[in-house]
């Protein structure tokens, strides 16, 4: 080469390299999954993914996954902030996990919202296996989902920090152990409500919200607890505060109790229930070393093998 | 052949022999129907079957079954653990059954759980037909459905423990709504919550025998039937108890009784409930009970059963 040649070469070279990187693919803040979906597409509605889990990887932070139509798309762990929606007319669900797994794992951070709709995850009675799984996020909205016949429980929420749960318009049915277990095991404020919630033939129990170190409310409301082990179970165990408002709710044909407040000593377990039906039940209801339950004598607690007579109670107001 | 031939002869059979079999075809946890499927497809979501039959003899034990799009999928005999959905938006029928069957016979194992979801179930007032069928099995649960125009719409007769949730669902026009009848001797347990029984000859129907029969009726509307709950249970049973409780439910404009209780061992509770506009609003016969909360609406029944029941408190 002559030597104007070669210095242009390298001249061309050295601007080629200084040139910026090409810019990172900007996320989606709304992707998509089908059952005709692949997942080297961008999950776009024209090219929608195959797994809920390439979508939530590729959404934006917040963003949301929708499913375009019925199919299984796959167990997902979740460490953002993200919208998983299947909409009325398409069954989007998520198939058995193996022994040991979650269909959804949610590792999220302190500040992040998990938001679950219209999905049906089934455990097809694997063992061992839990629906959904939280174990950090700052909150979890389940609604209009179908969790059923998983090993263990169907949600396990075991937050790492003062977070929140909200189950609304949900069947938890046929869990080999807890429906729902709301479990803290840190220090931390943990507050819950159940609204519309189907809890139904969970051996273990319907809910069961448990803790040696939180501070725990939960609500639950206009919801059914029947058919299982122990409808509503509150139990705290080192030396916090466990409070769970029933409110107009039927637990009903349970095999162990009906509700049950159980503290240990130094520790405090409240349960109130009022305009609630507890029938049917092998024991309506009880409370063990510190727990204490308080009607609003406005129940029927009836037709329970034992556990009728009435509870201290205390007025409106 | 040479000796080479017939050497390399050998040594391929002697390969071929030794391969493992063909392993059988993998069930699959999902299955599809649809209008458009044939019987003879894997039944996946691609190639999607004809029939709920075909989808549930290929579906692996608690599996599912998810009908892609509106159509009649046949009726269905099932005999071990499974789901069938029909999802919002799409009506999965199964249409009338001949005289004498059911559009879903279900014949499980102990611990087998049925779960029917959005389903559309029409009789087509064909004589002696049942929409669900139910005589062994663990629990049939069955939500968001349509069931109307059957001798029996749901036919719950478990010959051993078996429980029974049925919600947010329509039945109606049917000779029984919701019959529960068990044989043998077990606990049998049951919630209907947000259920809709009406136009029929007897709404809710419990004949305990004896096994014992505890039903929660929550949030629910019987209504313009001839008997809307009827409870017969001839044995008193102490423990665990016969208890029809009924909550938050309308009975009304019932051509015969709103509630009746016939025999020493059916007790029917009822609190925050409207039982009018029936011929008789509530009844006992051979020492049945109906005990009140004091908070019903017991009022306009045309001739009788308008007295206040015997009453308990709140606790």
């Amino acid at each position: 080469m002559t030597k104007i040649a070669t210095f242009f070469t390298l001249l061309a070279t050295a601007l080629v390299c200084l040139l910026p990187a090409a810019p990172a693919l900007a996320q989606r803040d709304r992707v998509f999954v089908a059952s005709y979906g692949s997942d080297s597409n961008p999950c776009t509605f024209g090219s929608p993914c195959k797994t809920f889990q390439n979508a939530v990887n590729v959404v934006a932070q917040g963003g949301e996954v929708t499913a375009i139509d019925s199919a299984g798309f796959g167990t997902i762990t979740i460490s953002h902030a993200v919208t998983i929606t299947s909409p009325n007319g398409v069954e989007a669900g998520i198939a058995a996990p193996a022994s040991g797994n979650s269909a959804i794992t949610i590792n999220a951070g302190p500040n992040d919202t998990v938001s679950l709709n219209g999905l049906t995850l089934d455990g097809d009675n694997v063992a061992n296996t839990v629906g959904i799984r939280f174990n950090s996020g700052g909150s979890l909205e389940v609604q209009n989902s179908v969790i059923r016949s998983f090993g263990a429980h169907g949600i396990l929420y075991e937050p790492d920090a003062s977070s929140q749960i909200f189950v609304s318009n949900t069947l938890v049915s046929g869990n080999v152990q807890y429906g729902i277990w709301i479990n803290p095991l840190v220090s931390a404020t943990v507050i819950g409500a159940l609204d519309h919630v189907d809890m139904e033939n969970n051996a273990y129990g319907g809910l069961l919200v448990e803790t040696n170190t939180a501070t725990v409310n939960v609500t639950v409301a206009d919801s059914v607890s029947a058919n299982g082990g122990t409808g509503i179970y509150a139990d705290s165990y080192g030396s916090t505060a466990v409070s769970v408002m029933v409110r107009n709710c039927t637990i009903a044909n349970n095999g162990f109790y009906g509700l049950v407040s159980n503290a240990t000593t130094g520790a405090t377990a409240t349960v109130w229930v009022t305009r609630s039906t507890i029938s049917g039940n092998a024991v309506g209801w009880n409370t063990v070393t510190a727990g204490v339950l308080t009607s609003f004598n406005d129940n029927n607690i009836i037709g329970n093998t034992a556990g009728n007579t009435a509870p201290p109670n205390t007025g409106y107001q | 052949m040479t000796k080479i031939a017939s050497l390399l002869t050998l040594l391929v059979t002697v390969l071929v022999c030794s391969l493992p079999a063909v392993p059988a075809l993998a069930q699959r946890d999902r299955v599809f129907v649809a209008s458009y499927g044939n019987d003879s497809n894997p039944c996946t979501f691609g190639s999607p079957c004809k029939t709920f039959q075909q989808a549930i003899n290929v579906v692996a034990q608690g599996g599912e079954v998810t009908a892609i799009d509106s159509a009649g999928f046949g009726p269905i005999s099932i005999s071990h653990a499974v789901t069938i959905t029909s999802p919002n938006g799409v009506e999965a029928g199964v249409a009338g059954p001949a005289s004498g069957n059911a559009a879903i016979t279900i014949a499980a194992g102990t611990n087998d759980t049925i779960d029917l979801s959005g389903l559309t179930l029409d009789g087509d007032n064909v004589s002696l037909t049942t929409g669900i069928q139910f005589t062994t099995g663990g629990s049939l649960h069955v939500q968001n459905c349509v069931v109307r125009n059957f001798t029996f719409g749901i036919n719950f007769e478990p010959t051993a423990s078996s429980a029974l949730s049925v919600s947010n669902t329509l039945l109606s026009d049917n000779l029984f709504g919701v019959q529960i009848a068990p044989s043998g001797s077990g606990a049998i347990i049951g919630i209907l919550d947000h259920v809709e029984i009406g136009h029929g000859t007897n709404g809710l129907t419990v004949s305990s025998g004896s096994s014992t029969v505890n039903v929660a009726v929550t949030d629910s509307v019987v209504a313009s039937n001839q008997d809307g709950i009827y409870v017969d249970a001839p044995n008193a049973v102490v423990t665990p108890m016969n208890i029809m409780m009924v909550r938050n439910s309308t009975i009304a404009n019932n051509t015969s009784d709103g509630l009746i209780a016939v025999g020493a061992g059916s007790s029917i509770y009822v609190t925050r409930s409207t039982i009018t506009g029936n011929d008789i609003g509530w009844a006992t016969v051979n020492s049945g009970t109906v005990t009140s909360f004091g908070d019903n609406n017991i009022i306009g029944n045309l001739n009788g059963g308008n007295g206040a029941p015997p009453s308990i408190e709140y606790e």
